[in-house]
């Protein structure tokens, strides 16, 4: 499928879906994780592809948190997010 | 031809028995040849004598189903008993289904094996929904649906419940055509020229927020703010279940325990509502079992039910999902409700299954079970792992 990688995706988007299994307050902390790990800086939203870099980053954590950001990632691809 | 669905609930003492007689009757009240059918089953008979029984009436038709907590259909709610529900031939739509084990140790595998058993979605089918059962004491629900919307696709809606064991708590099973496994889930793949609906809703509200999970690994929960997890549920409580009549100080039996974790559960803060984890039971060291991994560091209020609510609950989840019908004609209605709710409603419980089918039309046949966990998956929507909820999935008549 063909989609623009630079589209935008707002950074609440990607915390809801963390949120969504470990609590919001825990999703934050292991965003901002992420990011540091990713060289990535806070910002109100990110490009796609910066979202499948801090999917990469996230999945360092195993388990659910890894298994969520695959989801992520795959919704990235689907273009579904 | 459109779809229809039918249901037939039997109760007795021998099991091959119960099978043949519970097939015949809906075969009966079906009148064509079925294309799938949905087993949900006591863990009080000989499953295999059952199943066999089953198998025999229906033929080699797809056949998906689970042990469970209780059985509903829309004509009776009933224990110790096996619902089937036969879904006729049609134009509109195509079933597959496909199981696989080794859930707990390695979920997103098992899920993907299922998946690879799976056809591939036809180009004149343009919608796709599942049926996801597992197996509702390996502690992997929020793993296993997950791992399905991300192998499925996050476009596919699907809903589904962990299997039950009457409350016994000790082992539950997954049916997939003549296969019964443990440690496993099993996917019935809906393919439909229209789309199904699905929704979830609880009736939970907090009672007091600021825990976090200080110590857990997988489904148990050790601590919570640095004390013994039933040390801190049985504080918080006390007073409310006080008004129940309940003093928490002189719980002592396992299931007193367990009807009062039930009535109090953990409630997840996702910032956009709470997220519900029911405790099952305490163990010796105080720590709490729940249904579903806990991840360490998560923040969570305790929740309380009041009854009310539980039926308001019932009833927003059938306006929901009619709601994504748009007026089209519901053939059959998926119910997938907790075991807890019926522990907590007690006699209302009747009432709530009651509420929906007025809600979703009174004639639209129905099939349920009460579950270890219900399984909500929409489009763009959370993980789709629940506790003490009500989840309904209606299909559409074309």
């Amino acid at each position: 499928m063909d989609f623009d990688m630079s589209e935008k995706i707002k950074k609440e988007i990607i915390i809801q879906k963390i949120a969504d299994i470990i609590g919001v307050e825990k999703a934050y902390a292991i965003f901002y994780k992420a990011l540091q790990e990713g060289n990535l800086i806070e910002q109100a939203q990110y490009t796609k592809e910066e979202v499948l870099k801090i999917t990469e980053m996230l999945k360092k954590n195993g388990g659910m948190i890894a298994i969520s950001a695959s989801l992520i990632a795959a919704e990235i691809h689907l273009n579904t997010i | 031809m459109t779809l229809k669905m039918v249901t037939a609930l039997v109760k007795g003492k021998n099991s091959s028995k119960v099978g043949q007689e519970v097939a015949r009757e809906a075969k009966r009240k079906l009148a064509t040849p079925p294309a799938f059918a949905l087993l949900y089953t006591s863990t009080q008979y000989d499953l295999k004598e059952l199943l066999k029984a089953i198998r025999e009436e229906l033929g080699n038709i797809p056949l998906i189903g689970c042990t469970t907590g209780g059985e509903i259909t829309n004509q009776q709610i009933a224990k110790q008993s096996v619902a089937l529900a036969l879904f006729s031939q049609s134009d509109h739509f195509q079933f597959h289904v496909a199981m696989d084990i080794g859930l707990h140790d390695d979920p997103t595998g098992c899920i993907q094996r299922i998946v690879d058993q799976l056809p591939k979605q036809p180009e004149n089918f343009p919608y796709r929904s599942a049926i996801l059962l597992h197996d509702g004491l390996a502690g992997r629900g929020e793993e296993a649906v997950l791992s399905a919307a991300t192998i499925l696709g996050p476009e596919i809606s699907f809903a589904g419940g962990s299997a039950g064991d009457d409350l016994a708590f000790k082992e539950t099973f997954v049916f997939c055509n003549d296969k019964i496994t443990k440690d496993s889930a099993a996917i019935c793949i809906i393919d439909s020229k229209s789309p199904a609906a699905v929704s979830v809703q609880h009736g939970h509200k907090p009672l007091k927020c600021g825990f976090v999970a200080t110590k857990a690994i997988e489904n148990v929960l050790y601590e919570i703010n640095g004390k013994p997890a039933w040390s801190v549920w049985k504080e918080t409580v006390r007073e409310s279940a006080k008004a129940l009549g309940i003093d928490v100080d002189q719980l002592k039996d396992h299931s007193k325990i367990g009807s009062l974790l039930i009535r109090y559960e953990l409630g997840l803060d996702t910032g956009s509502g709470y997220k519900i984890r029911a405790p099952l039971s305490k163990n010796e060291d105080d720590s709490l079992n729940f249904g579903c991994t806990i991840l360490e560091g998560a923040k969570f209020c305790i929740m309380e039910s009041p009854k009310q609510a539980q039926l308001d609950s019932a009833e927003e989840a059938a306006k929901k999902a009619i709601a994504q019908m748009k007026g089209r004609e519901v053939a059959a209605a998926l119910v997938f409700d907790c075991v807890c709710r019926a522990i907590i409603l007690g006699d209302d419980f009747a009432k709530a299954i009651t509420i929906i089918q007025k809600t979703i039309g009174k004639d639209v046949p129905l099939i349920g079970f009460e579950t270890y966990g219900e399984i909500c998956r929409i489009k763009g929507k959370g993980s789709g792992f629940h506790n003490t909820t009500t989840v309904i999935m209606l299909l559409p008549a074309e």
